[in-house]
């Protein structure tokens, strides 16, 4: 037997801690076998009602579910919306990442986190904010527009520019897909070596060349994953296709199986659960390339915001794609925010602002119905115990795999982000079917909504952990080891001070998105079990847009101070060192 | 079996013996094995150094040490108890073994002031906060970095950061100190200061301790012993100036300073002494181990300094020494101020020579004698 010795002697496959922390791991155990079942579980119901409801294969379902004519149609309309947006959101994201972390447009290291800004405004806030500006009769900018317009002589009419529309549902589906491009992008870009655009343009090539020909192609692969992704997120997303796409008269898969539940008696859910697992395979076999192709970029590193030399200079140019970075901020967030607030102070919705009018009727009238108070109650304790939980228990398990480390501490990452590969809706079906009746009975209860929003919250919780628990460099714990620590003494005073930013910033924005969350809530929640995305449902479905805005201003407005601390926890405060492992 | 370990006296603070470790290899490769069968010693007050290129274990071994990594076999004892055997499976936790570490990334918990960092060791030990804070403004004052107890890591230079790192692994008065390559961060001139100070403070706080390096000048400079690691082995163990003069292998020759080497054979061997034949024609070598017989192979080493260069004509210039000599020709001639390298063609044979840098004044093309003093001629064994 030859021994090798290679110069990069690996670390050691499992740390002696983990042999001794084995008697506390019943805990840690339970609770990964309590996460697999709700995640799991729904997803198995899901397969097993879909191939043999009852026990016995029966394929008749099958072909009553595809022959249906209107279920062609919105295959189609899926598919064009999720190529466009795509093709839309993968460069305007990649170029602003390039923007962001590769030339002097950056300003400050806050202005990384701008275009991830749309992240944590819930889609169904900036849809409804979107449809009070552009709708074609009553919009604020819409309507200034086409009478403008008119008023120049242009034979426009004002269905020409109604965001209830193809080209309005594209562009807030891009709005929105931008930001998730963006996050994959910015770091594949933040671990590229700088000389390799310093060479380029030592040979001349100009900026554009310069980005064309060498900073793209060296981050092809994060490219491929966000456009994968892209693609995924567009065909699960169903709040904004509920919202706009129903006014514009245009259904989409997620739509479509929604109105199987809802909209036929008896509910058609065998044939919501039969698309359900085809959706939940051409997802997950896009998501395992997706991972596939993210895996070969490589190890970005986000850490280290300390100095970064050499940016590209951009010149004259450097304040007009400020400028662009700024107005996509804008679009997605502060107009629509706007718009939601003026709405919900107006007595009824209409395009001109009169301040003598403004007033809080609404929020009142808001706070007076029982519904109401149920759905904020409910929704805000859903999001407290959601985020709480999830982060949690991801936080938990992020440990206890650096603790394995090698392909176990792997599998773990895995398991963790399963729910990604499977959209809300579908997921939220398979846990209706799993837990709703016998034998746990908990259809219209605040409980099943916990249960989904567990599972559907994982990954978030869990990219957020890893990463936290990634930066805290190994010699730091290990020299808490030396210097006579227990493991409880070492993971109190070192681990959890230094992961407890990240925890918190993960926290926040899983409460924001579960506060609007509208996705899963769409087939969970009812009038038993009233939550904000129902409410905005109802209120839409019943026109009484005063009562939408007051709603989405709230959760705007709670999104925004959300954010505020993502990005005052986020911030990283002792990186110099945390970050400076070997 | 305990007996394979000889009794040891007072003065005995590490006993390593026969350690070996192996990382597990992924599917279908076999393991990789990082030390193997390493027997080191370390007394009180001493300083052992491990010197050698990455990935020849030395770290490894550090870490076995200090209990960060689990071997597969062998036996460690720490000022008399024994930490880890394979044998009688004992495993004794990095928290319980009492030393003290620099690591190599200076591993200061970021969150922690200074004072809180250095006062860790201290805090569950029982001893009362006044003394605590006693011992903690101390050594800080000791190392020079007094008055900053209240800053955070992340406000000091690399070189406050490395005192405090080093003031952490001493406040404990732990009975060894392990050092993993903790200068390796800090630029050259700050290097050769803390170098400098370490020295210092080992000769008044007579700490015992092993030092991972891989740098060959930092390890002379620091060593008490110093220990030559090739391929998970310990290759040469001895103080600093028998490695350099009496370099047991051709690797540690190699490794520790610079070295001229003949390739040859043993002509004859009369008491201590041989003839071997090389390219340079039969060349005399005194200082011979025993075992060497006529017709082995091996090497003829000289290092660059002991070299003797003279302009020809100048016989009376030739140093006293006696030797054979030669004529070479001078193909590069490096000034670097103390001294002067230069690169020669001995008789086809290329040949470096370290000269006082005052004294020289050879050029390319110029014709030198050259006398290799017979004193310094060694035989090292293939």
């Amino acid at each position: 037997m030859s021994t090798v010795l290679d110069t990069t002697v690996p670390p050691a496959p499992h740390s002696p801690a983990a042999s001794r922390i084995s008697a506390s791991w019943l805990l840690p155990l339970l609770l990964l076998l309590a996460l697999c079942f709700i995640v799991f579980y729904p997803l198995g119901t899901i397969v097993v009602r879909a191939i043999a409801p009852g026990g016995t294969v029966d394929w008749s379902v099958w072909a009553t579910t595809l022959k249906e004519p209107s279920l062609l149609n919105a295959v189609r309309n899926t598919a064009l919306l999720a190529t466009a947006t795509t093709c839309l959101a993968v460069p305007i994201g990649v170029f602003f990442a390039w923007l962001i972390e590769r030339t002097d447009a950056r300003w400050g290291s806050l202005s990384r986190l701008l275009p991830v800004i749309p992240l944590l405004l819930p889609p169904v806030a900036m849809a409804i904010g979107w449809l009070f500006l552009a709708d074609p009769r009553a919009g604020f900018i819409a309507r200034p527009l086409v009478s403008g317009l008119q008023a120049l002589g242009l034979p426009i009419s004002p269905e020409h520019i109604a965001i209830q529309s193809w080209p309005g549902m594209i562009f807030l589906y891009t709005l929105w897909g931008v930001p998730h491009v963006y996050v994959i992008a910015a770091a594949a870009f933040s671990g590229l070596d700088p000389s390799l655009e310093e060479a380029a343009r030592m040979f001349g090539k100009g900026r554009l060349r310069c980005f064309l020909g060498v900073s793209l192609p060296a981050i092809r692969h994060a490219v491929g994953s966000a456009a994968l992704l892209c693609v995924i997120s567009s065909i699960g997303l169903y709040s904004i296709a509920a919202l706009i796409g129903s006014a514009a008269r245009i259904e989409v898969l997620s739509v479509y199986i929604y109105r199987l539940l809802h909209f036929a008696y008896p509910p058609r859910t065998a044939e919501a659960v039969i698309l359900g697992l085809l959706l939940m395979v051409l997802i997950a076999a896009m998501w395992l390339l997706q991972r596939r192709i993210a895996s070969r970029t490589g190890h970005a590193q986000i850490g280290g915001m300390g100095v970064r030399p050499n940016l590209l200079t951009l010149g004259v140019w450097r304040w007009p794609a400020r400028v662009l970075v700024l107005l996509y901020v804008l679009f997605t967030s502060i107009l629509p925010l706007l718009a939601l607030v003026i709405v919900a102070l107006q007595p009824f919705w209409r395009p001109q602002i009169r301040l003598g009018d403004l007033s809080f009727a609404n929020f009142a009238e808001f706070a007076a119905s029982d519904a109401a108070r149920a759905g904020l109650w409910n929704s805000s304790t859903l999001a407290i115990c959601a985020s709480t939980g999830a982060v949690l228990a991801a936080g938990l398990i992020a440990i206890i795999a650096k603790h394995l480390g090698g392909r176990r501490e792997k599998t773990l990452g895995v398991v963790t982000k399963i729910p990604t590969a499977v959209p809300h809706i579908v997921f939220a079906i398979g846990v209706l079917i799993a837990f709703g009746f016998a034998p746990f009975h908990l259809n219209g209860t605040w409980l099943i909504l916990l249960v989904a929003y567990l599972a559907l919250y994982l990954p978030t919780a869990s990219i957020a952990t890893e990463a936290s628990v990634q930066q805290v460099g190994n010699q730091l714990t290990e020299a808490s080891r030396i210097f006579g620590a227990s493991p409880i003494r070492t993971f109190r005073s070192v681990q959890l001070p230094l992961i407890m930013p990240g925890l918190a910033a993960g926290w926040a924005s899983i409460f924001a998105l579960a506060l609007g969350e509208l996705n899963a809530a769409a087939i969970l929640s009812g009038p038993h079990n009233p939550v904000i995305g129902y409410l905005i449902l109802s209120s839409f479905d019943n026109g009484t847009y005063s009562q939408l805005a007051a709603i989405g201003s709230l959760i705007g407005v709670v999104s925004a101070v959300a954010v505020s601390a993502v990005l005052l926890l986020g911030r990283p405060r002792f990186t110099r060192s945390a970050s400076a492992t070997t | 079996m305990t007996a394979a370990i000889p009794p040891q006296g007072n003065d005995t603070i590490v006993r390593v013996s026969h350690l070996t470790k192996t990382y597990a290899g992924g599917k279908g490769r076999s393991g990789v094995l990082a030390i193997s069968d390493v027997d080191l010693t370390v007394r009180r007050g001493e300083l052992v150094v491990l010197l050698g290129p990455s990935g020849c274990g030395k770290t490894t071994l550090l870490r076995c040490v200090a209990g960060l990594e689990k071997p597969v076999g062998g036996e460690i004892q720490i000022n008399g108890r024994t930490v880890f055997s394979s044998q009688d499976k004992v495993y004794v936790v990095p928290e319980q073994r009492q030393i003290g570490m620099m690591f190599q990334s200076y591993a200061l918990w970021p969150h922690m002031t200074v004072f809180q960092n250095v006062a860790y060791p201290l805090v569950s030990t029982g001893i009362d906060k006044d003394t605590v804070r006693s011992r903690v403004l101390d050594v800080l004052e000791r190392l020079g970095v007094g008055g900053m107890e209240q800053r955070f890591p992340s406000e000091l230079s690399g070189g406050q950061q490395q005192r405090v790192a080093l003031a952490r692994a001493l406040v404990g008065s732990p009975s060894v100190i392990l050092f993993d390559e903790p200068l390796s961060n800090i630029d050259a001139k700050v290097r050769r200061k803390l170098r400098r100070e370490l020295r210092e403070l080992k000769a008044q706080a007579g700490f015992s301790g092993i030092y991972v390096t891989h740098d060959q000048e930092e390890a002379m400079e620091l060593a008490d012993t110093l220990a030559v690691m090739e391929n998970g082995r310990i290759t040469q163990l001895a103080a600093a100036r028998e490695v350099y003069e009496r370099p047991k292998s051709i690797y540690v020759a190699e490794f520790v300073g610079e070295i001229n080497r003949l390739q040859g054979q043993v002509e004859s061997v009369s008491t201590m002494q041989a003839t071997v034949s090389t390219p340079l024609g039969s060349l005399p070598v005194s200082g011979l181990a025993p075992s060497v017989k006529a017709g082995d192979a091996g090497w003829v080493v000289i290092r660059p300094e002991r070299v003797a260069v003279a302009a020809t004509g100048t016989l009376g210039a030739l140093p006293p020494e006696a030797g054979p000599r030669f004529t070479g020709t001078v193909q590069d001639a490096i000034y670097f101020g103390a001294k002067q390298e230069l690169h020669l063609d001995v008789g086809g044979v290329p040949m470096t020579a370290w000269t006082a840098g005052t004294a020289s004044t050879a050029r390319h093309g110029d014709v030198v004698a050259v006398t290799l003093p017979a004193a310094s001629l060694q035989w090292i064994p293939a």
